[in-house]
């Protein structure tokens, strides 16, 4: 088994544990914050999308999951990620500090996790699609 | 930065999948190789010449305003 099909089947199992888990929760009863179920269902989604993607790059002919050039885009993304929050984390505080838009500290702790995988997704894909990097 | 990449490969009857398995690299790579777009590194370009049994300067050719060294002060 290549190394890529390899992954692709620990997302599908993770993807799996972690629905498994979400399901067990209201079925047994077990009193744990309804927030809990709800990252169990996001692990499992985003894992079981993870996998989806791993093997439509299988079906495309790709069997490596990362060699020089991933490894460079993925430094690349990295950083233009750090940067990307860095800004944003800027913006939020001249907001807090002219008073512009009341932020909690739950806004702003799930925007930021949320903003940061979504800058290194966007910022992989876009450099993915880059000759050269 | 032109490349012999297709040329070679195809005088020693490997396909893109063929070079990309021997040189541990993905198949993706060696398109944007062949095509001149990306800038391998040392070792990358080392084992594509070596896997078409040539050498890097002839396997990667450069223009001379590429090549152009700097004057040092």
């Amino acid at each position: 088994m290549d190394d890529l099909k390899k992954r692709a089947m620990w997302a599908f199992r993770i993807a799996l544990f972690a629905l498994g888990i979400g399901i067990a929760i209201p079925v047994f009863k077990i009193s744990v914050d309804p927030a809990v179920t709800g990252t169990f269902y996001s692990i499992a989604s985003a894992t079981f999308a993870i996998g989806v993607l791993m093997y439509w790059k299988i079906k495309k002919g790709d069997k490596l999951v990362r060699d020089e050039r991933v490894n460079r885009v993925a430094q690349k993304a990295s950083s233009w990620s750090w940067f990307l929050s860095y800004v944003l984390i800027t913006i939020l505080f001249w907001v807090q500090y002219l008073k512009l838009y009341p932020l909690t500290v739950e806004f702003v702790l799930g925007l930021m996790f949320y903003f940061m995988v979504f800058s290194y997704v966007i910022s992989q894909w876009y450099l993915n699609r880059q000759p050269n990097v | 930065m032109r490349t012999k990449i297709k040329e070679l490969r195809a005088r020693h009857g490997l396909t893109q999948d063929d070079l990309a398995q021997m040189v541990g690299v993905r198949r993706e790579t060696i398109v944007f190789l062949e095509k001149g777009a990306y800038n391998p590194s040392l070792l990358l370009a080392t084992k594509v010449a070596k896997a078409l049994k040539s050498n890097v300067e002839e396997v990667f050719e450069f223009d001379k305003d590429e090549l152009k060294l700097e004057k040092i002060q």
